[in-house]
């Protein structure tokens, strides 16, 4: 289990965190939901190591690989699709399971026959997919994903919605998901997060266990979370 | 529709017969000891290249421009780097590259002439003149280094050596590049010039030769030399370059 515990950060001298507290069970799916700018990525950013909390702490991740979804796609244009892959799991995995590996989450994700191309040959949803292969690819406990499909359209947005929920049936992994659609929430999350305005804690928690092939968006079960989740929201605008 | 290569190949050349022929009928007014025309050029080309002084003069001034470029990418591609990392040592050198890109070449030319004796002066020349155009273009090249991708990059852990080689390289090599193309474009200038005040042989030897014997068309012949040698050196760096980043031209 990984717990924060009253984390406190500031960033460019504004209180940003405030005393934010919550746990993640091995193999859950929490989606942290919030204003702009209240501090959700900051959250992934401490999780990954890549910031530090000015106060509280953050426990279990000791022994934990983590692997981390960014917003924009961020590949190196200089490699073809493969090599992408090859680049960040070569320190982790051997070469003749690597390339099965590989192989086997592009074609997960309809990449198959693009393996050879270089991203900038690519449409703007095949990047992201390949930036979810690299992050489902790499061997981890914890997936941080920070609001992958910000820059697609919606339909798109929600058909990968349910290839992250197919790649995580897989992996079996944690995975804390940020995301401003509530709709990705809703079809995503095992527990759902909403965080206040700056300083930000966490305001209101929902559970849904509701398996994801059953999830759909018209759901009479999600559409009363969908409410209460709205309303939670929208006193932090 | 023309296909546009086709139709910036056809443009280039009638820019260069439109270039051609201006030069005929300018040089019909004068004699060839003011302007030379076209033809009297290449004739004078071609007599320096039986007598076999133009490959002996070319050879020399090659030899130097090379070895001297050479030094500028050795010194200059760590210090680039270096300035381009820490901004400390940005701090501390830039008025070192500032200095060597105001002081006059011909300055540097003159101490170069009492402080090294004439033979060495065209690579001094050289090595001053491109190491700034080196410098510059790698700081630029560290600068402009993606930050996300290095991020991306330790996020998964990738090792140091493969961050280097695999991500900051890659970004780098376009910016060494430009530095070359800059950088020859001057080399072939600076040695000609110093050849011409210091040096026995070399083209711009070559060069005061013929002016002192009031060889008009063999002036233009060397200038048409080294016209050509920065065409060659630019089209070849072109070639390499865009051999090294096809990924460029994926789409």
């Amino acid at each position: 289990m990984i717990k924060l515990e009253g984390i406190k950060k500031r960033l460019g001298g504004m209180q940003v965190l405030e005393d934010l507290s919550f746990t993640v069970q091995p193999g859950e799916i929490v989606c942290l939901l919030g204003p702009s700018g209240c501090g959700k990525t900051t959250t992934l950013r401490m999780l990954a190591g890549l910031d530090e909390p000015d106060e509280g702490h953050i426990q279990g991740l000791d022994d934990i690989k983590i692997s981390y979804a960014f917003q924009e796609s961020r590949l190196l244009p200089w490699k073809s699709v493969e090599d992408n892959l090859h680049f960040v799991l070569k320190s982790q995995i051997e070469l003749p399971e690597r390339q099965a590996l590989i192989e086997r989450y592009l074609d997960l994700m309809g990449l198959g026959a693009y393996k050879k191309f270089y991203p900038e040959a690519l449409s703007g949803g095949m990047k992201q997919r390949l930036s979810l292969c690299r992050a489902f690819a790499f061997p981890h406990q914890l997936l941080l994903m920070d609001e992958p499909f910000k820059f697609l359209d919606a339909p798109l947005r929600l058909s990968l919605v349910r290839e992250v929920a197919r790649m995580w049936e897989f992996s079996g992994s944690s995975i804390i998901f940020v995301t401003h659609d509530v709709a990705e929430a809703l079809l995503l999350g095992h527990k759902l997060l909403v965080y206040s305005k700056r300083p930000t804690l966490v305001k209101a928690e929902f559970g849904i266990d509701i398996p994801h092939k059953d999830r759909e968006l018209g759901d009479e079960r999600l559409a009363h979370i969908y409410g209460q989740l709205m309303t939670a929201l929208q006193k932090e605008y | 529709m023309i296909n546009s290569t086709w139709l910036s190949k056809g443009l280039s050349l009638l820019s260069l017969i439109f270039f051609l022929g201006l030069w005929q009928v300018i040089s019909g007014f004068y004699k060839p000891v003011i302007v030379p025309s076209p033809m009297e050029t290449v004739q004078a080309l071609g007599n320096l290249m039986a007598g076999g002084k133009l490959w002996e003069h070319a050879g020399n001034s090659i030899g130097r421009g090379l070895i001297g470029f050479s030094i500028a990418l050795l010194i200059g591609t760590p210090v680039g780097l270096l300035m381009g990392l820490s901004k400390l040592i940005r701090q501390m050198f830039q008025p070192y590259v500032v200095t060597l890109q105001v002081v006059p070449v011909i300055s540097w030319l003159l101490l170069a002439m009492i402080w090294f004796g004439f033979e060495r002066v065209p690579i001094f020349v050289v090595v001053i003149s491109t190491l700034p155009l080196v410098i510059i273009n790698l700081v630029q090249g560290v600068q402009n280094v993606n930050p996300r991708l290095t991020e991306m990059a330790k996020t998964f852990k990738v090792e140091r050596r493969a961050l280097i080689v695999e991500v900051y390289f890659p970004q780098v090599l376009p910016y060494l590049f430009a530095a070359m193309s800059a950088g020859l474009g001057t080399t072939w200038k600076a040695v000609a010039m110093a050849e011409f005040l210091s040096a026995q042989r070399g083209i711009g030897a070559g060069m005061a030769t013929a002016r002192i014997n009031l060889e008009t068309p063999e002036v233009f012949a060397w200038t048409l030399l080294l016209v050509l040698m920065g065409l060659i050196t630019d089209r070849a760096l072109y070639i390499v370059n865009r051999r090294l980043t096809r990924w460029r031209n994926a789409v």
